[in-house]
């Protein structure tokens, strides 16, 4: 529906003209944002920044707040380790109730209450592989997809979300300070480093996704400069070997489900969620287009396939879904805006928990 | 129910003339064509007591035996007197001779009369025809819109807003048939063709009793009857559409046909010149876009009580695009098409049966169905030829929306005497609706259906109104009406009553106050009220109640001199039960359950309206302000609180005239200024958290890449802003040629001429240095026209 609409949008405002509205935006205090959520799994961690308003360009991080995280038996104050991140080497504890205490010079006192949900007790029914088709309703594509589908057990939880990843314990492809300096030496221009510069720390299956982002850059640099560019690029990323079950390993695959009680809200998220009133089985269709082009051709990749099942607090599912409603939505001229909840008083973002079952469910 | 009845039965016999009284009775109408004429006056200066005709051009009026001077007026008619010696119940039959000049402005709401006032505001074609047109189509609606508490939604749309109410709340009838969409071309063009049009009346408050189903305002269309002694053709020929219509006599004097056909030609030529320019492209894009109406009617006089109407009408649009892409690699052809057809439409069929029972009551029984139909088909589908084999793969899409309304209406005019004037009657409709449906078929699987699927309703009604004098200076106007409402196993009943009551001070002078109470058992999800076919018409549900309103006002009326005059009135109005996409949905998400998408909530909406206006000889100018508060409450927006209506114009006001330069030349001009609208801005924005969404979007219009896409905005409130004002002003001139059989008009115009970039719709992107903007897409910058008509 959405294609067809704006097939037909573009066909119909053809010859119209586009131009920014001017608006006088009012001088709004910025607010503190607070971005937390945490698990059973990981150590406290709070990132705190200020909001930006239309005119500014860059966020501030706050790096001068007093955070306390207190429950009915303990209080953690989290210290300040850079960029705005608040750490704690402790462990939230599955079923207890925290509260986030923000205290910041000129600001009221920031507080958020949220506790981590019972782990899930999922298991993947056993399964053949035989692949089918799952057209997306929202963009009318097809996927080929793979039926899973997994029993829910007994955890009393209703938030559910669902992510399948792929272990790759292959070489990884990695933009490194050191590659980007090289880059320097080598005459590439400072605003593709700038772009390269951000994709530090992330790990690309092949050189040419990171080659990829020059793209944007093809107005205003000839077909020839970006082609000598590219091959500088594609010799300087550096390759390595990741070792461990380390979250830069696992790549997100497209995650599908007809389910009544499982919503898929947009595709590019690479999830579905959904809320569980005594369900017994999810179905989901697990969308690698990798995979399944490699099982019609013989062609073993040696790669794992995993299903992250968390189950969320009611904060947590709350702000992702309307997080992932706002941001699809916003290109969409006749939705109305909608607000993207938080739980912080005296300011924005999230302070809540969630929980984590991986599933180790297919080798190929 | 019973008791009022019983209770208005005797209040009315209570008043029964006692002395030896006789009715003259007959019709009005039309002494050129034969059409009868509706709201013409009938008046005896002997007893001072006078008549208006119905809807029908009948009329009934109960004097003293003896003689009677009748004289008969209507305006843009000459009058006509008559000295007769009435001794017994007598049918007498007007015809009045067209005085053939503007001898109403459309923006005259209302004047100092005792029969009409503000009760409805009627719209001359003829004045709609001197109005500037876009790309020369005159446009009823658009017309309507110059109206004060009338507003048009935004550029290019010809949805109209009636003292704070949606399109959806305005019941629009075609010979008393509900239209479901009015608009073509997206909505920049009404389905009315002006020449086939009779007459339009609008009420925007004081209802009368016999409508009913919407909350806002009544659009009542009624289509000409045909020329009962000559044969005419009418042809224009415009940059947007022609027109061809023919009427005349099957039985001269006794009965008449008229069929009238209007359709875009253009595309005719744009299809065509793409088709041959990329004949041999890899990549051709074929764009169509035609829109047509088909307006037939046929009248009988069976004998001189009974008439009978039969009318028909079908228009639709269809959009067309077709997209191909041709790629060939190494002996192996494969081509890429994308077909998207949409097609809209309504159908209506009207007969209307009219029998005057007696010389004091008549008889209407309509019997009538109207159908709009909506769909999309669409198919991408894939032809690869490889070493002389082609195979095909492809996937059909269609989505269908239907609503079918199935009416039979009795409705009586009885003239018990002539202080009392009153209507009553009762009419049933069942209505099928089709909210949504999606088929999905494709070359390699099974079928798929989902959506919302059939479903049925009933509604039930019966009204009754009074229209009286007491005294010489009062006028009431009362009515109720009975609504039931089974939808399922569930039913919604409302008694609404309908009150107006005119106090005429003096001469110059009159004041008018109006209650009245509308409940609507349907509703229109829609985003976007910019006349896109998407918008979709649902039936209220047991869940999705029927939307009610309550609406009061107060006018006053002002002969100021000889040429100038005031209208100035005030409203408050309440609704309960109006609906709106969920936020951070739209119609787009067609494949839920529509109950789940929609909120329900309240609205309220307040204002002043002023109509000033101003005749000088051939000059006659217009001056209509409304300054008004539109607000709408839902218990999920807005934490609950009230917010501005998108359509929340503060200042609306329309500044026009038509000047008639000579008995050739007309010269009209219009100005058009409203607040802009209200719209959600985003003032703050923050990170989300980190790679919980990790995608780029891109401007789907541009194609630029968004930065920082994922960010979440925040507002302080839900349209808490104004997008720029919108304005524009239209100038027209029409050059008129009467020959012997035939009269010639070219007409000249320009829509927007100091092209004013309105908004037609606008979209948020983030600069490459991170600082946001909103984006505007402004459609009509500029728009000269031209058309020639010839009537013969």
């Amino acid at each position: 529906m959405k294609r067809i609409f704006t097939i037909l949008v573009i066909v119909f405002i053809a010859g119209s003209c586009i131009k920014d509205v001017g608006f006088s935006y009012p001088e709004v205090p910025s607010q503190v944002v607070v971005n937390a959520l945490f698990t059973e799994d990981e150590p406290w961690k709070i990132l705190l920044t200020y909001s930006k308003g239309a005119k500014d360009s860059t966020d501030r991080y706050i790096d001068n707040a007093t955070v306390t995280i207190r429950s009915a038996t303990e209080e953690i104050l989290a210290e300040h380790t850079g960029d705005g991140v608040y750490s704690s080497e402790r462990y939230p504890q599955t079923g207890t109730a925290y509260t986030l205490t923000v205290e910041l010079p000129g600001f009221r006192t920031i507080t958020a209450t949220s506790s981590v949900p019972g782990k899930p007790e999922c298991e993947v029914l056993p399964f053949t592989t035989v692949w089918s088709k799952y057209m997306f309703p929202n963009d009318l594509l097809d996927y080929d997809v793979l039926p899973v589908s997994v029993s829910m057990g007994n955890t009393g939880e209703e938030f559910y979300r669902f992510q399948f990843k792929k272990y790759n314990p292959e070489f990884r492809y990695l933009v490194s300070p050191e590659a980007i300096e090289s880059m320097r030496k080598k005459s590439i221009p400072e605003d593709i480093l700038a772009v390269l510069d951000d994709l530090y720390g992330q790990y690309y299956d092949n050189p040419y996704f990171v080659v990829q982002y020059t793209r944007q850059f093809a107005n205003k640099y000839s077909p020839a400069e970006l082609s000598t560019f590219e091959q500088i690029i594609i010799r300087e990323v550096i390759k390595e070997r990741v070792e461990g079950y380390i979250p830069e390993r696992f790549s997100l695959l497209p995650v599908f489900s007809d389910c009544s009680w499982i919503v898929n809200i947009a595709s590019y998220t690479n999830a579905v969620i959904g809320e569980n009133k005594n369900e017994q089985d999810a179905g989901l269709f697990l969308g690698d287009w990798n995979l399944s082009w490699a099982m019609q051709n013989g062609k073993k990749e040696g790669k794992e396939y995993w299903l992250y099942i968390e189950t969320c607090s009611p904060e947590f599912y709350r702000y992702y879904k309307t997080y992932i409603l706002q941001v699809s939505q916003r290109m969409n001229p006749y939705a109305e805006t909608i607000k993207v909840y938080s739980n912080i008083t005296n300011g924005v973002g999230i302070f809540a928990g969630y929980n984590r079952q991986m599933i180790h469910f297919f080798d190929y | 129910m019973r008791i009022f009845f019983i209770s208005f039965l005797l209040f009315i016999g209570s008043d029964v003339w006692a002395q030896n009284t006789k009715t003259i009775s007959g019709y009005v109408s039309d002494a050129q064509n034969g059409e009868r004429l509706y709201g013409a006056t009938v008046y005896d200066s002997t007893s001072g007591s006078g008549v208006a005709t119905n809807q029908y051009g009948f009329y009934s009026l109960s004097l003293p035996a003896g003689n009677v001077r009748l004289q008969v007026s209507f305006v843009g008619y000459k009058s006509q007197s008559a000295t007769i010696l009435l001794r017994s119940d007598t049918i007498i039959r007007f015809s009045l001779l067209s005085d053939n000049q503007l001898d109403e402005v459309i923006v005259k709401a209302g004047k100092v009369s005792n029969d009409k006032l503000h009760s409805v505001e009627r719209l001359p074609m003829n004045v709609v025809q001197s109005l500037p047109g876009f790309l020369g189509e005159n446009d009823v609606l658009k017309a309507l819109a110059q109206f004060p508490g009338v507003q048009q939604g935004q550029e290019g749309s010809a949805g109209i807003f009636v003292r704070g109410g949606s399109p959806d709340q305005n019941l629009i009838l075609l010979d008393g048939v509900p239209v479901y969409n009015a608009t073509h071309l997206f909505g920049f063009v009404s389905v009315f063709n002006p020449e086939a049009i009779q007459s339009v009346d609008l009420y925007k408050g004081n209802f009368p009793s016999r409508f009913g189903g919407r909350l806002s305002s009544v659009i009542d269309v009624r289509m000409k009857e045909g020329n009962k002694y000559e044969r005419h053709t009418d042809l224009t020929l415009g940059l947007l559409s022609s027109k061809l219509t023919h009427e005349g006599p099957i039985k001269k004097g006794k009965s008449s046909y008229l069929i009238s056909a209007r359709r875009t030609l253009l595309d005719l030529l744009v299809t065509g010149i793409a088709k041959i320019s990329q004949q041999d492209s890899e990549e051709a894009v074929i764009p169509g876009l035609y829109f047509y109406d088909l307006n037939t009617k046929l009248n009988f006089t069976l004998d001189p009580k009974n008439h009978l109407y039969v009318s028909m009408y079908k228009g639709g649009d269809r959009l067309f695009s077709e997209f191909m892409t041709k790629t060939e690699n190494t002996g192996t052809l494969r081509k890429d098409y994308i077909d998207v057809n949409l097609k809209w439409g309504n159908s209506v069929f009207a007969t209307r049966w009219n029998r005057q029972i007696n010389s004091r009551l008549f008889l209407n029984t309509s019997l009538s169905s109207g159908l709009f139909n909506y769909a999309i088909y669409s198919r991408f589908s894939q032809k690869v030829s490889e070493e002389g084999e082609e195979t095909e793969n492809w996937t059909d899409i269609e989505y269908v929306s239907k609503v079918n309304t199935n009416q039979l209406k009795l409705e009586f005019d009885w003239f018990p005497n002539n202080l009392h004037k009153v209507k009553f009657g009762a009419e049933a409709s069942l209505n099928y609706f089709i909210p949504g449906e999606q088929k999905i078929q494709k070359s390699d699987a099974n079928n798929t259906i989902r959506g919302n699927r059939h479903q049925q309703n009933f509604t039930g009604s019966l009204f009754a109104e009074d229209h009286f004098s007491i005294g010489k200076k009062w006028i009431v106007n009362a009515g109720l009406r009975y609504d039931l409402y089974k939808t399922g196993q569930t039913v919604f009943q409302k008694i609404s009553p309908r009150l107006n009551i005119d106090f005429l001070a003096s001469d110059k002078a009159a004041f008018s106050f109006s209650w009245s109470e509308m409940f609507q058992p349907i509703h229109l999800l829609t985003n976007s009220s910019i006349g896109l076919p998407s918008d979709i018409w649902v039936p209220a549900t047991a869940t999705i109640a029927p939307e009610r309103s309550s609406m009061q006002s107060i006018s006053g009326s002002f002969d100021i001199t000889k040429r100038l005059s005031l209208v100035t009135a005030a409203y408050y109005k309440r609704m309960k039960g109006v609906i709106a996409y969920e936020a951070g949905y739209s119609f787009m998400d067609i494949s839920d359950d529509w109950e789940t998408l929609v909120a329900q909530g309240k609205g309220r909406s307040w204002g002043i309206e002023n109509a000033v206006n101003y005749e000088f000889n051939k000059l006659k100018c217009w001056a209509n302000y409304t300054l008004s508060w539109n607000q709408r409450r839902f218990p999920e927006m807005n934490n609950g609180n009230y917010f501005p209506y998108k359509y929340d114009r503060r200042h609306d006001l329309n500044l026009g005239f038509i000047w008639k330069l000579s008995p050739v030349v007309d010269f009209s001009a219009m100005w058009v200024f409203q607040t802009g609208m209200a719209a959600t801005i985003a003032e703050q924005d923050y990170p989300g958290y980190p790679d919980l969404l990790d995608d780029y979007f891109s401007d789907s219009i541009t194609g630029e890449d968004i930065k920082d896409s994922n960010r979440i905005q925040t507002f302080s409130g839900q349209n808490n802003y104004r997008l720029p004002a919108f304005h524009h002003l239209d100038l027209g001139i029409t050059i008129r040629k009467e020959e012997r059989n035939s009269t010639r008009e070219l007409k000249l115009g320009v829509y927007n001429v100091y092209a004013r970039q309105n908004p037609y719709m606008y979209y948020p992107v983030t600069e490459s240095d991170g600082v946001r903007k909103y984006r505007q897409v402004c459609i009509f910058p500029f728009l000269p026209s031209v058309s020639y008509r010839i009537i013969f």
